[in-house]
This record gives structure tokens, C-alpha cells and sequence, in this order.
């Protein structure tokens, strides 16, 4: 007979049944097991709608996250952009997630950084700042603001507390960035205006790169060389777009003026501007002035020959209607923003202003017309009780007053000299909100001197970055991914359902950070919402209005149509009577950069242009970026590098008056001869310690970061 | 139960578990090793020590069950969900090399570094299909204008795949609505 063993060891009688029913009662509790382990259900992913504000192109993303974790990011086909992400967006779970975030607010002690308590670091801050008020006055706290807030409503929140605070010195990323191109198009036209991608049959991309600033439209710039359009590109550097270009013109860095002078030239002596232009003010003096720059002189300025020059102005004028599609290349110099305005004035005198395939007025006479000659970034509004207006003026008031009078902000760019020289008052205590400006601004070893003298330097930003690890306080912010949204639009401030994940760490949104130091300093009454939809939905009134400097446009007569251009004259100004009121040349002259090759410093210095993989000085710790371009590169043409004696991959140190970096050299024929290409933003070879922050252009303040000279020579 | 049905039921399980076992060898070998790994000699240097796994920055480094009769603990890539960022830690703090050292600089990677290599379906991808802008692929891979170039006025991406590394960032980036990238092993057909 066969043993049961069950039997033997239970020493009881088993039957069959009584095996079955063990059985069940086995299962069951290996089910309960079973949920026990796999019962913790996942929690489930969840998709959020919302735009990536990383830069300024906005293009609506769906996020899936779960629980507190961004999981993926992928373009939204339902919004404006049409499902497209570039790798940047893509990258956001890398950004919010990363190891090298700040995790709580940072104190700088003796030996390194502590963790302290919002409270406490909040509570410091403000007592320090008011310090500072009581010694110095309350102009001497200035708020310089980055990039993540350009077109974003927190800056009327920013003036809110500045002027609640009694200093007039807020400066955004505007002092070095568009600002320029803006203001040299509403003194001319009297609004700010942009290409119109889908009706021009010639497209001139002047001084900028769209395929990397601004990918989404990327396609429709180069689909400009097809189907019978044209294009024509006019940069130092044969881009990927010039390389699709009808014509490129490979124009000497900081000549650019004169080749658009030259251009008008062209078109003025063999009539071939529009019937209608003659009635631009200045007309007359204009072409005088065009005069000067016929295009074989211009050839000898701008290195682009002169039978091109010709060219290109013929295609402009007769393969109409052309747009204009202008960047930060012909801004970033001394006559920068003359510059813009010879440029717009190829398309005033060929009649391309305000139809369609030209420049489109963004501020147009008509309904919705915000009355008054380009509004600010943002026409400020705030909700009541307003703040008592500051009593200084803004730094920069004085000198630059076109600046101050187009943008109501201090000019960023003269914070050293306020800080080191106290003109023209002593500035003591900065706060950076989303800016590097120790890298970021030009000649970082004066700004590194002026943040030495500084009582006081806080940075909010959400990584530990070159300027915060030379700050008294770090305060953790929130990425935009972590914040509740804000809409799309300028004016319309909507705010969305949702962010999309929540806050990681102990990170505040910025908005936060704002309202609580507010309340920090005592003026909680001027902040007394709990969120930021709650202070966007406040009613709101017109605030930080100057009407002794206002710049008004024609109004029209009654019983008669509005001026067609919102300019004070009704027409468009090649001849600027508001430059004249501020003491600046009312012609669009060319003048030639600051420092011209000498025998020390034979190449001409170009820094920042915009590659790839990086904006500014972001995204160098996030791997799926950095990975792309793992070190900066010193870019320069063959024969540039032979009479340098360097090699392709070679360190090289590049040497200006200011100051020398080392990197690697990357010689490549898409540079102009004379030109070397340095991209900016990187910490250990930091291109702005080459830059002078002294060389601004003296109508707005922007800095000439691309026509300085330097030697290159074997590291 | 007789002679003939226990024969014939054994030589069942026979062929079954064959199937089977061909069936998960073929799963094994569609799998994407980390970078460096040497095909063929991998499975037998591999420690299943888990190191490349603990330094790899953005986790892509996934395991076969330890239940696995064949491939258990060792080490694959799942790109579509993670890709290799190219960082080559993995490789560096591989014990035995069965990941073959190799510096993580660009050019060093393009030149050792074989993963798998790009099939692309055009009837998926959204600019062949002629349903829009995408490119995120040109804009996720390390080595665009190489492994990958855009084509045509659609802007298409043509994929270059003796000059892929497999990384993978482009299947990971693809969108999920198309998801028409798939980065295969090398030798497998796509």
C-alpha cells in the first residue's frame, strides 16, 4: 500500500474530500498573497494639455505623468503648433527630474552653501533688503529677469513689486535681446512687425538662423527657395538655411548697415521703389544719405560683392512682395539699431509695410489699436491698490532714453557701472529671477567685480548656475512644467486648469517666491492673493504711464479715415522725429563698429550666435542635450585658421583686450574669413569675458556682442 | 495510459517546449544590448552584477527575469521607452568588459559603438505620410546630419544606418501616435 504522506504527517485521517478542501482554502490564500504583492496597483499615467515655455515659439504639448513623476512629452495636434516639439520640450522630463536641481532654499556660510527654511531664507532676505533701503535708498535694489519671462505675465507682477518696494530698476532679458529690432521698426512703420511667412514670394532672412531659434517654422523658411519663391540669406556664417538660400550674402560682421544702405541704393537710382514711398518722411534726405553707399563702396564695407549687392536688391524689389525676417545679428552692435532701421527701410521703399506678403504691423490703426507708438512687451496693467510710484528714475533714464521710453525698464546692461562707479546712484542689492547674468551679460569680469561689491545677490532658479553659486541666497524655483499655466496671449493673462506635474522638492513657482518675499518686506497689502490665478483674474487699471515722454501717434481728424502708419506723423519715417526729440540722429547712418582688426587682433569676434542643442546658457547638465555638443568650439574659416597656425580640433586660446579663453577650434568654410564664431552662455569658457560691457550701442544700450576684435593662437 | 500514448504525448511536450524555447531564444536575441557589447561573447562575460545599470543616468537599462532559464539578469535596452544617452558609464564600470570601454566622446562612440540600427515605416511617420512637420527625430539624434538627414520639402527623415549607433533616441522621441521608428539588433532583418 501506498503512503500519503499528507497522511503521515498530519497523522489524521485524510480523505479526498478533506485534500479538496484544503485545496481551496490554499487558493484562496494564494490569491490573497497574490494581491497583497500585486495589489499596490501602479498609479495611473495621467495626460495634461498644456505649452512648453522653455522658449518663445510656445508649442502646445500633451504631458503624461504619474503621480509626481513627467514621463513623456509629446507635441499636441489639436494646438497652434500642430503636434510639433523640438528636442527641447522633449527633454522637459530630463529638466524637471534633474539630479542637479536645488532642492531647498541655499544660504552662502563660510566654506559653502546651507539648506535653510523658506521662512528663515525669506525672513534674511528681507531684512537684509531693507538694509539697503535704509543706507542707500530703495533704487538701490534692482531685479534683473531672464529669458523664461519673456512674454510672460508675472512681469507686470515683477513692476508691481518694484514699485511697491520704491525702485524703479527692473530689468528683463530686453536689454540685450529684440528689444532693438522692435524699436528701430516702430520708429520707422510705428509698430513692431513680422514677416509674413505665407504670402511673400521673397523671403530676406537678415541676421538670423530660424532653424534653430525658432524650429516650427523652420519648414516655411526654407520652403522660401522653392516653387518659384526666393530666398535670400545675409549672414557672416553659411547657415543650414543659407545653404538652401537663392543668395546668400556673406556680409562682415557689424557692416550690415551698410549694405542695406547700399541696397536702397540700388533701388533709388534705378526707380525702383514703389510709387508711394516718396511720401515716407525724409524721403529726400534718405536717398542723400543712400548716396553715399553706392554698392562698390559698400563692397569694400561689407566684403559681399558688389554685383550681389545689386542682385539682391533687384530680387527684392521686382520678385515681390518680400518680407523681412531680422534677428539678433544685426542688433548686437554699435549701431544696431540703425541698423534695424536701414533694413526696414528697404521694405517702406518698396511699398512692402502693411500688405499682405510684407511686414505685417503688429499694432495696426484700427479696432484693437492700443493708441500708442509700440506699446511696452506688455501694455502694464495692475490691479488697484496701486503702489506709490518710485522716486528715482530708472538707471539708464538719463542716457538711454529711447530705451526707457520704449521698454519702462531700466537698462540691464549699465547695472555694472551703477554698482562699481555709483552712476548714477549707488546700486547695492540684485535679485537674478531666472538669469545667469554673470555669464549671460557682456564683459563677465567687470559683472563678476560689481557681484563682489553687491550687499546682496539672490538668485531664483531652479539649478545652481554660475550666478547663483556667487549669490548670498539660491532660492529653489519651480520650471514652468511645475507652475499653473499661463495662456498663450499677451494680453489675455488666461491660466490654465493645471501644471503638469506637481512641484518637485521644496521648489515655489515663482510667482510664490514673489508674493512671499512681498510679504516678507512688509507689503503684503500690495500682494494679497493666494495664487497666481487669483492676481491675473483681478480687475486691472493702466499703471506706469509717463506722459511727459509719451510717444503718440497721429490721431485722426473727425469725419476723417485713421493715418495709415500709427508713426506721430501718420506716414512712415525714414526720417524719425521722435530720435530727433531724444537727441539722436534722425537718419538711419551706418557707423563702423567700435574696434576695427589691428595687426594684435586681426579677426573679428562674433559670440553668441544661437547652435543647436542650447539656448543661453541652459540645458548644460541635462544629458540628452549636452550629449549633442559636449564642449564649446571656437569656429573659424581655413585660412583664417592658417594665418592663426592653428588646426581642426586643436585647444586654442582666443585673446581679446578684455580677457582670453581656451577651447577647442572647429575650422569649417561656413564662417565668413575674417570672423571668429564663439557660442555663449558656457561657464568654462565663458565668451563674454572677451566682450566689453562697455561698448553698447549708445540709442538702446545693446551691447555689441558680435563686431569686437580677438586673436587666436595655440593654447 | 499505454506505451503509444505516453510516447506520443512526450514527443508533444518535446516539440512544445522546442517551440518554445526557440520562441524565447529569438526574444533574447532581438533584444538591445547596452553599449559596447561585444555579440556572441556577451551572454558568457556578463556577471549579471548589475553595475551599468546602477550608473546609467537615465535608467535605460532594463534586466531579464531572474526566473530566465537562458538570459536571466542580463542586461537590454528598452529604447522605446528610454534611450541610450551615449554617456558610456556602463561601459567604464563593467567589470568584466563584457561592455567594451570606450571614451564617451562622440566621435569615439560613431566608431565603436553598434547597438542596432534604424527601420523606419514610412506609412507611420508622420512627414512621409504627408501629415505635417515633425522632425523630432533629426532634433533627438546625437549625430543629426549624419545618421539622419532631412529630405525633400516635406522635410523627411532618411536614416543613414552604417552611420547609427542604435541609441535609440529617435524611437524614444517618435511620437506615439506614429511610432514609426523601431531600432533593431544588428543582424536581425528588419
Amino acid at each position: 500500500m501506498r503512503r500519503n504522506p499528507l497522511r503521515a504527517i498530519l497523522g489524521t485521517a485524510m480523505s479526498r474530500r478533506r485534500a479538496l478542501q484544503l485545496a481551496q482554502l490554499a487558493g484562496l490564500g494564494a490569491c490573497g498573497a497574490g494581491l497583497g504583492l500585486f495589489g499596490k496597483k501602479a498609479l495611473a499615467e495621467r495626460e495634461v494639455k498644456g505649452t512648453c515655455r522653455i522658449c518663445t515659439m510656445h508649442c502646445g504639448v500633451i504631458a503624461t505623468s504619474r503621480g509626481s513623476r513627467l514621463l513623456r512629452v509629446e507635441g499636441d495636434p489639436a494646438s497652434q503648433t500642430k503636434g510639433f516639439v523640438c528636442h527641447h520640450g522633449w527633454a522637459l522630463r530630463e529638466v524637471v527630474h534633474s539630479h542637479h536641481r536645488i532642492r531647498r532654499p541655499l544660504r552662502r556660510e563660510e566654506g559653502g552653501f546651507r539648506e535653510v527654511p523658506w521662512e528663515q531664507a525669506l525672513a534674511e532676505i528681507a531684512s537684509r533688503l531693507n538694509q539697503v533701503k535704509a543706507q542707500y535708498g530703495p533704487q538701490a535694489l534692482a531685479i534683473q529677469t531672464g529669458w523664461p519671462f519673456v512674454r510672460h505675465p508675472l512681469i507686470h507682477m515683477l513692476h508691481r513689486f518694484c514699485q511697491a518696494f520704491g525702485t524703479p530698476n527692473l530689468a528683463t532679458v530686453a536689454s540685450q535681446c529684440e528689444a532693438a529690432g522692435r524699436m528701430g521698426k516702430a520708429l520707422t512703420y510705428g509698430s513692431n512687425a513680422r514677416a509674413d511667412l505665407r504670402h511673400a514670394r521673397t523671403l530676406v532672412v537678415w541676421g538670423a538662423n530660424p532653424t534653430f531659434t525658432a524650429p516650427p517654422f523652420a519648414h516655411l523658411c526654407e520652403a522660401m527657395s522653392l516653387d518659384g519663391k526666393k530666398l535670400i540669406v545675409v549672414d557672416p556664417i553659411r547657415t543650414e538655411l543659407a545653404e538652401r538660400a537663392t543668395l546668400h550674402l556673406q556680409v562682415r560682421p557689424g557692416s550690415d548697415g551698410a549694405l542695406a544702405l547700399a541696397m536702397a541704393q540700388v533701388l533709388l537710382s534705378l526707380g525702383l521703389y514703389h510709387k508711394h514711398a516718396e511720401e515716407a518722411v525724409g524721403f529726400e534726405e534718405f536717398r542723400l544719405l543712400a548716396a553715399q553707399f553706392p554698392p562698390e563702396r559698400a563692397a569694400e564695407v561689407t566684403s559681399v560683392p558688389a554685383a550681389k549687392i545689386a542682385e539682391a536688391a533687384r530680387m527684392f524689389a521686382q520678385h515681390g512682395p518680400a518680407s523681412v525676417w531680422d534677428g539678433l545679428g544685426i542688433e548686437h552692435h554699435r549701431s544696431g539699431l540703425q541698423t534695424v532701421r536701414a533694413v526696414a527701410a528697404l521694405s517702406a521703399l518698396c511699398g512692402y509695410v502693411d500688405v499682405p506678403g510684407g511686414a505685417q504691423l503688429m499694432n495696426r490703426p484700427g479696432p484693437g489699436f492700443f493708441g500708442e507708438l509700440l506699446p511696452p512687451l506688455y501694455r502694464l496693467a495692475t490691479p488697484e491698490p496701486l503702489p506709490p510710484k518710485a522716486q528715482a528714475r530708472p538707471i539708464g533714464y538719463e542716457e538711454i532714453p529711447l530705451y526707457e521710453v520704449f521698454n519702462r525698464q531700466a537698462q540691464g546692461m549699465l547695472f555694472p557701472r551703477a554698482i562699481l562707479e555709483d552712476k548714477p546712484y549707488p546700486l547695492r542689492a540684485l535679485i537674478l529671477i531666472g538669469s545667469n547674468a554673470l555669464v549671460t551679460s557682456p564683459g563677465s569680469a567687470r559683472m563678476l567685480e560689481a557681484a563682489e561689491k553687491l550687499e546682496l545677490l539672490v538668485t531664483v532658479d531652479p539649478f545652481l548656475t554660475a550666478s547663483g553659486e556667487r549669490s548670498d541666497y539660491v532660492l529653489p524655483a519651480a520650471t514652468f512644467a511645475e507652475a499653473v499655466e499661463v495662456g498663450p496671449g499677451e494680453e489675455d493673462a488666461k491660466v490654465a486648469r493645471s501644471s503638469l506635474v506637481p512641484e518637485q522638492h521644496q521648489s515655489w513657482p515663482d510667482w510664490k517666491v514673489l508674493f512671499e518675499l512681498a510679504r516678507a518686506l512688509g507689503l503684503g497689502r500690495y500682494f494679497p492673493w493666494g495664487s497666481f490665478q487669483e492676481a491675473i483674474d483681478a480687475p486691472r487699471v493702466p499703471f506706469m504711464r509717463d506722459e511727459s515722454r509719451a510717444l503718440t501717434p497721429l490721431a485722426a481728424a473727425p469725419g476723417t479715415p485713421l493715418p495709415r502708419f500709427p508713426t506721430p506723423s501718420g506716414r512712415i519715417e525714414l526720417r524719425s522725429g521722435t530720435m530727433e526729440r531724444f537727441g539722436a540722429p534722425p537718419l538711419p547712418e551706418w557707423t563702423e563698429p567700435g574696434e576695427k582688426p589691428t595687426a594684435e587682433f586681426p579677426f573679428i569676434l562674433l559670440t553668441g550666435p544661437r547652435t543647436r542643442p542650447y539656448i543661453n546658457s541652459q540645458f548644460r547638465r541635462i544629458p540628452s542635450i549636452a550629449g549633442k555638443m559636449p564642449e564649446p568650439l571656437a569656429e573659424l574659416h581655413p585660412e583664417a585658421a592658417r594665418r592663426a597656425g592653428v588646426k581642426d580640433g586643436q585647444r586654442v586660446a582666443v585673446v581679446s583686450l578684455r580677457g582670453r579663453i581656451v577651447l577647442r577650434a572647429r575650422v569649417t568654410e561656413r564662417i565668413h574669413p575674417e570672423t571668429v564664431v564663439l557660442p555663449a552662455g558656457w561657464e568654462n569658457a565663458n565668451a563674454n569675458l572677451l566682450t566689453d560691457g562697455g561698448q553698447l550701442d549708445p540709442l538702446t544700450g545693446f551691447p555689441a556682442y558680435r563686431s569686437l576684435t580677438c586673436r587666436v593662437e595655440p593654447a | 495510459m499505454n506505451r503509444r500514448g505516453f510516447i506520443g504525448g512526450a514527443l508533444a511536450l518535446l516539440a512544445g517546449a522546442t517551440a518554445g524555447l526557440k520562441a524565447k531564444l529569438a526574444k533574447a536575441a532581438s533584444r538591445i544590448r547596452p553599449p559596447g557589447a561585444k555579440l556572441g561573447d556577451f551572454e558568457r562575460r556578463c556577471i549579471r552584477c548589475f553595475r551599468c545599470a546602477e550608473v546609467c543616468p537615465p535608467k535605460a537599462i532594463r534586466f531579464h527575469s531572474g526566473l530566465d532559464f537562458f538570459s536571466a539578469d542580463l542586461p537590454f535596452l528598452e529604447l522605446d521607452a528610454r534611450g541610450c544617452i551615449l554617456c558610456m558609464k556602463c561601459t567604464e564600470v563593467c567589470p568584466t568588459s563584457a561592455l567594451e570601454p570606450t571614451p564617451g566622446d562622440p566621435a569615439a562612440v560613431q566608431a565603436k559603438v553598434k547597438m542596432g540600427k534604424p527601420v523606419l515605416d514610412r506609412k507611420k511617420c508622420i512627414p512621409w505620410a504627408g501629415q505635417g512637420v515633425c522632425r523630432i527625430c533629426f532634433y533627438a539624434c546625437p549625430y543629426a546630419g549624419s545618421a539622419v538627414v532631412l529630405v525633400g520639402p516635406q522635410q523627411a527623415p532618411l536614416f543613414e544606418p552604417e552611420k547609427c549607433v542604435g541609441c535609440g533616441l529617435c524611437e524614444e522621441a517618435c511620437p506615439k501616435l506614429a511610432h514609426a521608428i523601431r531600432i533593431v539588433p544588428p543582424e536581425v532583418k528588419g
